[in-house]
């Protein structure tokens, strides 16, 4: 048996009122959860530098590449 | 919400309360916040008066209830003796179903193991039970298999994110309530509104 939900969807603000979770706690779980994904971003920035810029992933990179090379000779 | 109208969002989640459970108690919470519903436990209920009928109020709150029977069992430690809050609170929900005109609650049950529940519970006979094998995705495919929500319905992938970014919450929502598990009030609470912000983000992308 499947159930089909019509009610209203409840949102961060519903399930803190019925759970009772003080505002202030509710603010904080969403940093937590915020702080996360802006790091997940960070990350993701420093590995891809837009300036061109070395870093770890691309030199990373550029090793394979040219070990793939001198393979190839 | 009218005082003593069910709310139709607000679902009875009758788990054990077990370190082994952990996981699969996180991908009950992170389900459930994908079709956005409210998990209520017992856990809710701290202090020990009176305790049956606080228990039979948070359940006729209800609009639906899920029974994890797949650890009714010995427990470890000595006098071994099996775990009976699970069958039990199942028993008051199958009771209390059809108890008023009007204020129906539908009721599943889960297991871990197929035909294990006709072994131990043979009244439920009729009933199938979803089986997940005990294992995350398979807690996430029964609840995708019960319920259904037209234009939002959320896929197991993003059922299952929600459930990643729990488990990388855990510690941070341990600390700060200064607790080592799961099974109490404010961790509990805290997760399901931690759940529901990460939905916001898994249910979009």
């Amino acid at each position: 048996m499947t159930i089909v939900l019509h009610s209203e969807p409840a949102t961060t603000e519903d399930v803190a009122e019925i759970l009772g979770v003080p505002k202030s706690r509710v603010k904080w779980l969403k940093r937590l959860v915020d702080a996360r994904h802006a790091a997940s971003g960070k990350a993701r920035a420093r590995k891809f530098a837009k300036n061109g810029a070395k870093t770890a992933a691309t030199k990373g990179r550029k090793n394979v590449r040219d070990k793939g090379k001198k393979v190839a000779h | 919400m009218t005082k003593g109208k069910k709310s139709r969002t607000e679902v009875f989640l009758n788990v054990p309360y077990d370190p082994q459970f952990d996981k699969l108690f996180l991908a009950y919470i992170a389900g459930l916040t994908a079709y956005r519903m409210v998990p209520r436990a017992t856990l809710e209920i701290t202090d020990s008066s009176r305790r049956l009928e606080k228990i039979l109020t948070l359940e006729r709150r209800c609009k639906y209830s899920i029974h994890d029977l797949s650890r009714v069992q010995l427990s470890q430690d000595k006098p071994r003796t099996p775990r009976f809050n699970m069958p039990f609170e199942l028993g008051l929900c199958v009771a209390d179903a059809n108890r008023k005109a009007g204020q129906k609650q539908d009721w599943f049950v889960l297991e871990g193991v197929s035909h294990r529940l006709n072994k131990a519970l043979s009244d439920l006979d009729g009933t199938d039970p979803r089986i997940h094998e005990n294992t995350v995705q398979g807690v996430l495919s029964s609840l995708a298999s019960l319920f259904k929500r037209p234009g939002q319905q959320p896929t197991v992938p993003q059922m299952l994110r929600i459930y990643r970014a729990l488990r990388r919450d855990q510690p941070s929502i341990l600390k700060k309530a200064g607790s080592k598990t799961l099974y109490n009030k404010r961790v509990f609470v805290d997760i399901c509104v931690a759940a529901n912000t990460e939905a916001d983000r898994a249910l979009v992308d």
